[in-house]
């Protein structure tokens, strides 16, 4: 038994609308990020990985399991939804007991990996809150907490930044870099800083198509050269939107500092090092994504 | 382990709490929570007991009776019958009625045309019966109908002209093939169907009979059998056949309501696991209350029959063999639906399915607990209790009814496993 996800030519419908298109992957273990704006199909993806939705066709073979194999799978796949909660009512622990009976554990088991588990996500102060007074950082760790409780294989996370405030981001990033050490561990996201912090190794998606996979490196590597900064007048600002690809702005008085991506060079700019975010715009614009982008990037 | 789980998260909160009260008011108002003035008399000859009537097939009894009865319904022409339970009045049109008077006419000899014209000045009669108010009488019936009857009128001064009995000639055999082409142009369920003439045959029961059916009571149904039956018959049909499935459907709905479907999707688990350890939840949390409420209720005639050997586990056979299967067919139907459809309305078709059933009524004992019947009656009423002997000779039907839905149930719930499997994996997604 091997210890990759291969994904060949996968391609999810629905209805008429095509979520995925010959979508291919090779994920290795570590942290996998999976970027893309809201709509590229991560979600799509990752449920289909976790064996909850039906792929059109394609192949994809989980640690050598293939896909269609779900009794198998189930058991090494751990996935923590883009949105989810639990019954209300229960608190923290007889949540966590609940799903992990549901995992197959036994008394002894459940009692031992809970205390673990809540002890890494840090919720072990809260075992007896009730999932309804849960703030949105908590239930992300219990997420995260329930998720490995089968101890899986593959940890599949769906955005599980999404709504935390910058310190919990950072201690949540922290979490799943550790996780990663033993296992799989695929992150989508839809904002730039979670992969640049954690992924060696990333795809890109948008409109169900693969634009990217590769290192982080890599990405930066194709960007060399194209990044630029420039000193403008606010007036100038308008006219320099409609002409550059600005992936950052900076005003200072009446000047606005500028950075811009472009193919061919330019005069009076200072080349500089491209970033992630960069590198990101710079792809989906070679594959003709449609971009808003105004001062920051945004992704959404 | 997981069927503790399920247990408490069905039991614990309000709705559950809601179940067992409502359970516990409708039997209340049935009166079978307290049977202790409810005692079984044992019959004795000298004092002068009236044991009660039966119904027995004496054609000198049942012609007259019957006769008489269709005679009225014929001025009327308002025929009660009860084609599939429910109860439906007939009215025929003229060429019908002039059948029904030829049949009058052959059985008691008085001239046809006489009969025919007694029923034209009364349905005259008849039709203005509301317009005219004081000489009517107009009642709800109960079924939602209303009952009208004469006061003074021309119907009951013709049925004292027409004094009516059966021909000296007339073989009960030939009565009941008249009496059956009755029915037939009713459109059927009438009381003149050949099978249904015997209600027309009142006889007092003996005192040797009264003693037979206490020996019956005494040994095969040990006191308790009874009343363990009439409760039973009440738990079904006004709880069993409809409550249960509000705690199935409130289990099945609440992972997705609280958003948890996936995360119970993803887990090593079988769907059939899961599946039946939730029916089987929901079934012994209806269970429970039931079958504390069937022994509060057995045990109040436990000190009317002192030494007497009582059976003290009726409540519970009957609990376990009469009422499961109610509430496993609602159960069933609620966790099907539910997950067929991430809808309540299994509810809704349950209610509906209890109504229906419900309204079928009760036309007589034995009719009431055919094979489809959601909730067969078996309850004749006052000293049900005493009624061994016609529980022994409806018992295969009982039987029969219940296996059907104990089978029935289990198909649904097998069903259910493979729909929630397939919705695991993402296989009814068009409902997105
Ligand atoms: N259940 C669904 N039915 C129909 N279309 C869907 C469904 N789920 C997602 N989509 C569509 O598929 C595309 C990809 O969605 P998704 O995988 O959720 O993207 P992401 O997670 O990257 O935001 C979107 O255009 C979305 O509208
Ligand atoms: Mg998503």
């Amino acid at each position: 038994m091997n210890n990759i996800i291969e994904i060949k030519n996968l391609n999810k419908f629905y209805g008429k609308k095509q979520a995925l298109s010959d979508v291919t992957l090779s994920i290795k273990p570590g942290m996998f990020g999976l970027l893309g704006r809201n709509g590229a199909g991560k979600t799509t993806l990752m449920r289909t990985l976790a064996a909850l939705l039906q792929k059109k066709s394609g192949s994809v073979t989980i640690c050598g399991i293939p896909i269609e194999n779900e009794k198998e799978i189930r058991k090494i796949i751990g996935y923590l939804p883009q949105e989810f909660s639990m019954y209300p009512s229960m608190n923290v622990m007889e949540a966590m007991d609940y799903l992990a009976l549901l995992s197959g554990l036994n008394k002894q088991e459940r009692r031992e990996r809970i205390e673990v588990l809540l002890q890494k996500v840090n919720l072990t102060e809260h075992r007896k809150k009730k999932i309804r007074a849960l703030s949105g950082g908590m239930k992300r760790r219990l997420g995260i907490a329930q998720a490995l409780l089968n101890n899986p294989k593959v940890l599949i996370v769906d955005e599980p930044t999404a709504g935390l405030d910058p310190e919990e981001r950072i201690r949540f990033r922290n979490l799943l870099s550790e996780v990663a050490e033993e296992r799989i561990v695929i992150l989508s996201t839809h904002i730039v800083g979670d992969i640049e912090a954690t992924c060696e190794n990333i795809a890109i998606l948008d409109s169900g198509k693969v634009l990217y996979q590769g290192t982080v490196h890599n990405l930066l590597a194709v960007a060399d050269g194209k990044v630029f900064t420039k000193t403008v007048d606010r007036k100038e600002l308008p006219t320099l939107k409609r002409d550059l690809m600005i992936t950052g702005m900076h005003t200072q008085g009446r000047d606005v500092s500028v950075r811009f991506l472009t193919e061919h060079g330019t005069s009076n700019a200072e080349a500089c090092a491209p970033n992630i975010e960069d590198a990101y715009m710079f792809y989906l614009k070679k594959n003709g994504a449609e971009l808003e982008v105004n001062g920051n990037v945004i992704l959404e | 382990m997981l069927f503790w789980s399920e247990l408490k998260k069905t039991i614990a909160g309000i709705p559950y709490l809601l179940f067992v009260i409502v359970v516990v008011i409708a039997l209340n108002s049935q009166g079978v929570l307290n049977f202790s003035n409810d005692k079984v008399i044992e019959p004795n000859p000298t004092a002068n007991q009236n044991y009660g009537i039966k119904n027995e097939e004496i054609p000198e009894l049942i012609m007259p009776a019957a006769i008489e009865a269709l005679y009225a319904e014929f001025l009327e022409n308002r025929y009660q019958t009860y084609p599939i339970g429910f109860v439906k009045y007939v009215k025929l049109n003229d060429d019908e009625q002039r059948k029904v008077a030829e049949i009058i006419a052959a059985i008691t000899n008085i001239e046809i045309e006489k009969i025919y014209a007694s029923q034209d000045s009364c349905s005259d009669r008849n039709d203005n019966a509301i317009v005219v108010g004081d000489n009517a009488n107009i009642q709800p019936d109960g079924n939602g109908g209303f009952v009208i009857s004469l006061e003074s009128g021309i119907a009951e001064e013709v049925q004292k002209d027409l004094e009516l009995s059966v021909r000296k000639d007339m073989s009960y055999s030939q009565f009941k093939e008249l009496m059956q082409s009755v029915d037939d142009i009713l459109g059927g369920g009438s009381n003149y169907a050949a099978e249904s003439l015997i209600g027309y045959g009142h006889v007092p029961i003996t005192y040797e009979e009264a003693v037979r059916r206490y020996e019956l009571v005494k040994n095969r149904d040990r006191f308790t059998g009874g009343y363990a039956r009439l409760f039973s018959d009440y738990a079904v049909a006004m709880t069993f056949s409809i409550l249960p499935v509000f705690l199935a459907v409130i289990i099945a709905m609440k992972d997705k309501r609280a958003k948890m479907s996936e995360l119970i999707y993803i887990r090593k688990i079988s769907s059939a696991k899961i599946i039946t350890m939730r029916f089987l939840a929901v079934l012994a949390a209806a269970m429970l209350p039931v079958i504390v409420l069937s022994y509060i209720s057995n045990i109040s005639i436990w000190n009317l029959y002192p030494e007497m050997k009582l059976d003290y586990l009726a409540p519970l056979k009957y609990d376990l063999g009469w009422i499961l299967p109610s509430a496993m067919i609602t159960a069933a139907v609620g966790i099907c639906l539910t997950e067929l459809t991430d809808t309540p309305i299994a509810v809704a078709v349950c209610a509906l399915w209890w109504f229906i059933d419900v309204n079928l009524g009760m036309k007589s004992v034995s009719a009431s607990c055919t094979l489809f019947r959601l909730a067969p009656r078996h309850n004749s009423g006052t000293k049900s209790y005493f009624r061994t002997q016609d529980y022994i000779d409806h018992f295969p039907k009982i039987l029969a009814n219940r296996l059907l839905f104990t089978g029935l149930s289990i198909v649904l719930v097998v069903g259910t496993i493979f729909i929630y499997e397939a919705k695991r994996k993402g296989k009814f997604l068009w409902k997105k």
